[in-house]
């Protein structure tokens, strides 16, 4: 089995892989611009070859004429059917910095009770990612990325920052939305040192999303119902909330493929069926 | 099931992908509404045209980008001002953008081309502006004969405006 974290850092690599802009501070806007990725990756990111879907996806419902973005929603759906939250795990830069920000020695606080409750949050960034551009549109003429101008995290680690460091003009015009926005990264850093993937885990739509899709994703972790015992093993050891290992909160990571008393728990392949696990 | 679920999906999200509108317009005509809804004055952006093809922009003094293209496009329009009509449109939706800070800052760079404002969002609207700048060039008949979404380069506004004077 391939490293995940090798995967992860070839996937950042890969989505972000434009030299010049690293070197100038200037945006990339050729054809591959209009192209997806499946994570979340800033648009803004100098390096970013591809869009963030998220942002994308407000893009299409901002200005005075709206669109339904039909087109990020068929991406969408594609890279959910192929992966599910496999895209968080292996693929998504937010989600690596995440893991690495995990490995800093700090004290560290595990799963509480008050943990998987707090996942519904992102319920609440969803409506703001998905609906909010229309909403302002409605309320006051133009459409407005919501998610994207006031929360978005990771937009300001990949986009505001080095391009504030690339081009000093811009720095000038940073004002209290910069403060603000600012304030929440500091606010993630330290908590995703502390608490493991707490963004992904309580406020990241996009995870919602592909969660919602999982259990059918071609790829990802998957339970033999056959073999499974249900002994909640694969909960105990998961980083992430899920209540069993394949779940909406499941992003594939493997922690617990090895935990399984019964050898139920494995990646599924494209067109095969996990036969049987352990006979008793 | 879940293999026929996926399928369905699948065929969904190609269509999805695929057949989705292509944005803003193509060489068709341009929108008469915008002729007549974006004043300078008492003027028309119609009536401004006249029989010249048009440069026709959209900025907001509050966007990066846009500012970035503007020198270029105050060369351009010293060089093709007297053939091209050039109409640089405002979003001055009032509130984020006012026409006071509009000439201020139009003053405080010496920027002579002509601008115009679009106070009550028609033009963007006929135009489909969603994201800022957008430049539509214009043929003297009235047809959109290309547009750029973003900042123009120099290369790439002086190719376009001499493809229009073809």
């Amino acid at each position: 089995m391939v490293k995940r974290i090798a995967v992860q850092a070839v996937a950042t690599a890969l989505a972000n892989g434009n030299l010049p802009g690293w070197l100038t501070g200037k945006l990339y806007r050729g054809p591959l611009k209009s192209v997806c990725v499946p994570g979340l990756n800033c648009y803004s990111c100098p390096g970013a070859l591809g869009a963030c879907p998220v942002g994308s996806w407000q893009s299409a419902m901002s200005g005075v004429y709206p669109k339904f973005p039909l087109y990020v929603l068929g991406l969408l759906l594609l890279f959910a059917l192929a992966f599910g939250r496999m895209i968080c795990g292996w693929l998504c830069p937010f989600g690596l910095v995440q893991d690495l920000l995990h490995r800093v020695p700090v004290p560290k606080l595990g799963k509480r009770s008050w943990m998987r409750p707090l996942t519904r949050f992102r319920w609440v960034m969803l409506i703001l990612a998905g609906a909010g551009a229309y909403l302002a549109f409605l309320v006051t003429g133009t459409g407005k990325p919501l998610f994207c101008a006031y929360v978005c995290p990771a937009g300001m680690l990949e986009g505001a920052l080095p391009l504030m460091a690339l081009r000093p003009e811009l720095f000038k015009a940073a004002g209290w939305l910069t403060a603000w926005k600012g304030a929440i990264l500091a606010v993630c850093l330290i908590a995703m040192a502390i608490i493991y993937r707490p963004f992904c885990r309580f406020a990241c739509p996009l995870g919602l999303w592909y969660g919602f899709w999982n259990r059918l994703a071609i790829f990802g972790v998957a339970v033999d119902e056959a073999s499974c015992v249900h002994c909640g093993r694969c909960a105990e050891i998961c980083p992430m909330d899920a209540e069993i290992a394949g779940d909406a909160h499941c992003i594939s990571c493997g922690k617990c493929v090895t935990a399984c008393p019964t050898a139920a728990i494995s990646f599924r392949k494209f067109g095969t069926e996990k036969q049987g696990g352990i006979e008793q | 099931m879940k293999k026929l679920a996926v399928l369905f999906f699948a065929v969904l999200a190609i269509g999805f992908t695929f057949l989705a509108n292509v944005p803003a317009a193509s060489a068709k005509a341009a929108p008469d509404e915008a002729l007549v809804g974006i004043n300078t004055g008492d003027a028309t952006i119609y009536g401004l045209a006249g029989e010249k093809p048009l440069f026709l922009n959209f900025w907001a003094t509050w966007c990066p980008p846009c500012r970035e293209e503007l020198p270029h496009f105050a060369e351009a329009y010293a060089e093709y001002g007297d053939r091209v009509t050039f109409l640089m449109t405002d979003l001055t939706d009032g509130q984020r953008e006012t026409m006071d800070d509009v000439q201020a800052f139009l003053t405080e760079q010496g920027y002579i081309f002509p601008v115009c404002y679009d106070t009550e969002m028609e033009g963007a609207y006929a135009y489909r502006v969603s994201a800022i700048p957008v430049t539509y060039f214009l043929s003297a008949d009235g047809k959109i004969a290309s547009y750029q979404i973003g900042a123009l380069d120099r290369e790439t506004l002086y190719d376009r405006l001499e493809r229009l004077l073809e």
